[in-house]
């Protein structure tokens, strides 16, 4: 376990070495989510005076949790297919197949910058939304922290599947971006499902997006406690965590066996 | 073939390569057919062959990223197909890729990294990547980026690279590749100081040139196999006899 979180505390710092030679990309992406969160504002003043969504405060506070939690699910899956990909692309991929490292390792030092960014760019976001509307609530921060490490834990086991899809048939970026904007529009990132037509129903109970941002919300805008959560949302969180842990960690420890056999490793 | 130059010194036993009746197919097409090989501990063996014969086939099945169709591969004992972590704690690999290196990281910074990988503390890797920079001249550039740095260096970069966590077994593709008069001298030096040290080494390259004369043992592959020096399709310069 150790060599584990080691591991993905040098892929990491490597990451952050990569990506501060890119400095204008960070501050691009601050603009990005203040223009982002502008944007969705002004939305809430058009759409938020219904019962379906409330007042525009409330229709705000809710689509500001769901877009920054959507976003940090949506690194913890996409980027270790994606960044498995750039390094099959640019050729970094065989020689870390040579290097005693699990691929279990791999897959999370793959995400742990991602990830890292998205939190921190959410956290950036939130307090950007502050003077937009996002306050008058009291968040039960406990609550927070517990959904948002179990979420990420649940995402980062689809991602294994995605990286193993890269590892098996070098494409799969494209298969989890499909995933990821079915859980987005099904699970109420941006308005609440109920407005969603009775045939994609299923596609919400399905989800667990839909139970994350549930959680979610309730634990930042109604301050709901560890234990209420864990007896509704964030317990079918749970479950899919017991299903997708070790399903990803299986799919990536085979897709590594099979690219072995097959000499995938080193084509891209 | 195979041609004995020095005697062979084994540390322990098994240790080394050892590739038994190795079959590898690619899109139906054999690249390597019933293929023997030993390299034992100690020991700086060169595989030479004409592009295609198989040689880069052979050195990726040692470091685990092939898997054979059919036969066996050990390192220092363990089988590459059934015990690969333990062959990955052995190997150090070089393959001809010179985007095997990250380019927007420092050449020092890429052998930290890898360092790390191989399991060394942070104070070991900055004193192991520190001595390999000295040994393969490599200090003077170490802190630019990979990406502006020269084919030879980047060459040597990656040979470096494969010394870290002092590796049992050694698989070098073409380590001269690139390299200038000067950097063949050091990079032979380098190598042949590996094997001194107890590695087996392992190189593979389509010409012999300088290789030819820093050799413990020399093989040639042909059609997917090691053709015994005095077989009818031995051809080109590996013409000499053995020595005793």
């Amino acid at each position: 376990m150790m060599r584990t979180f080691e591991i993905v505390r040098i892929f990491a710092l490597k990451d952050l070495r990569i990506a501060l030679t890119y400095r204008l990309s960070f501050v691009l992406g601050l603009f990005t989510a203040f223009y982002g969160m502008l944007s969705f504002f002004f939305i809430s003043r058009v759409v938020g005076h219904s019962a379906t969504v409330g007042t525009p405060e409330e229709y705000f506070q809710f689509i500001v949790v769901g877009v920054t939690l959507g976003n940090v699910l949506r690194a913890a899956v996409m980027t270790a297919a994606s960044n498995a990909r750039s390094d099959q692309l640019e050729g970094t991929l065989e020689i870390l197949a040579t290097q005693p490292i699990s691929p279990v390792a791999l897959a999370l030092g793959w995400s742990a910058l991602p990830v890292i960014e998205a939190i921190l760019e959410g956290a950036v976001t939130m307090l950007i939304a502050v003077p937009l509307g996002f306050s008058g609530f009291t968040p039960d921060w406990l609550s927070v922290a517990l959904v948002l490490i179990i979420s990420i834990v649940v995402f980062l086991a689809i991602g294994f599947i995605g990286a193993a899809f890269v590892l098996a048939i070098q494409q799969g970026t494209g298969v989890m971006g499909v995933i990821v904007a079915t859980m987005s529009l099904a699970g109420g990132t941006i308005f609440p499902t109920s407005v969603l037509p009775e045939s994609l129903h299923f596609l919400t109970v399905i989800s667990p997006l839909t139970y994350t941002l549930r959680a979610m919300r309730g634990a930042m805008l109604e301050g709901q406690s560890p234990e209420h959560l864990l007896s509704t949302s964030l317990g079918v969180v749970l479950i899919y965590a017991a299903i997708a842990i070790p399903l990803g960690t299986i799919t990536l420890s085979m897709s590594f066996r099979f690219a072995r056999s097959r000499g995938y490793l080193s084509r891209f | 073939m195979r041609i004995i130059r020095r005697s062979s010194t084994r540390s322990r036993e098994p240790s080394g390569l050892k590739a038994r009746q190795l079959t590898r197919c690619f899109s139906g097409r054999t690249i390597l057919d019933g293929t023997d090989l030993d390299v034992d501990s100690g020991v700086l063996a060169v595989l030479e062959g004409p592009n295609g014969a198989g040689k880069t086939t052979l050195l990726r099945i040692f470091a685990t990223v092939v898997q054979p169709d059919d036969g066996t591969a050990s390192v220092d004992g363990y089988d590459v197909a059934r015990e690969g972590a333990h062959v990955r704690e052995r190997i150090g690999a070089a393959f001809v890729n010179e985007r095997s290196l990250y380019w927007r990281l420092t050449g020092r910074e890429n052998l930290r990294l890898f360092a790390r990988t191989r399991g060394l503390s942070s104070r070991d890797a900055r004193s192991q990547v520190d001595s390999l920079l000295e040994e393969l001249d490599l200090q003077a550039i170490s802190r630019r980026w990979v990406a502006d740095l020269s084919a030879g260096q980047r060459q040597r970069l990656i040979i470096a690279r494969a010394s870290l966590g002092a590796p049992t077994c050694m698989l070098i593709d073409e380590p001269l590749r690139g390299l200038d008069e000067v950097g063949i001298e050091t990079m032979l030096s380098f190598l042949r100081s590996r094997a001194i040290s107890g590695a087996a080494v392992l190189i593979v390259a389509p010409k012999l040139d300088e290789l030819r004369g820093e050799a413990d043992v020399l093989y040639r592959l042909r059609d997917g196999r090691i053709h015994p020096w005095s077989s009818p399709e031995m051809v080109g310069p590996l013409t000499d006899q053995p020595q005793p």
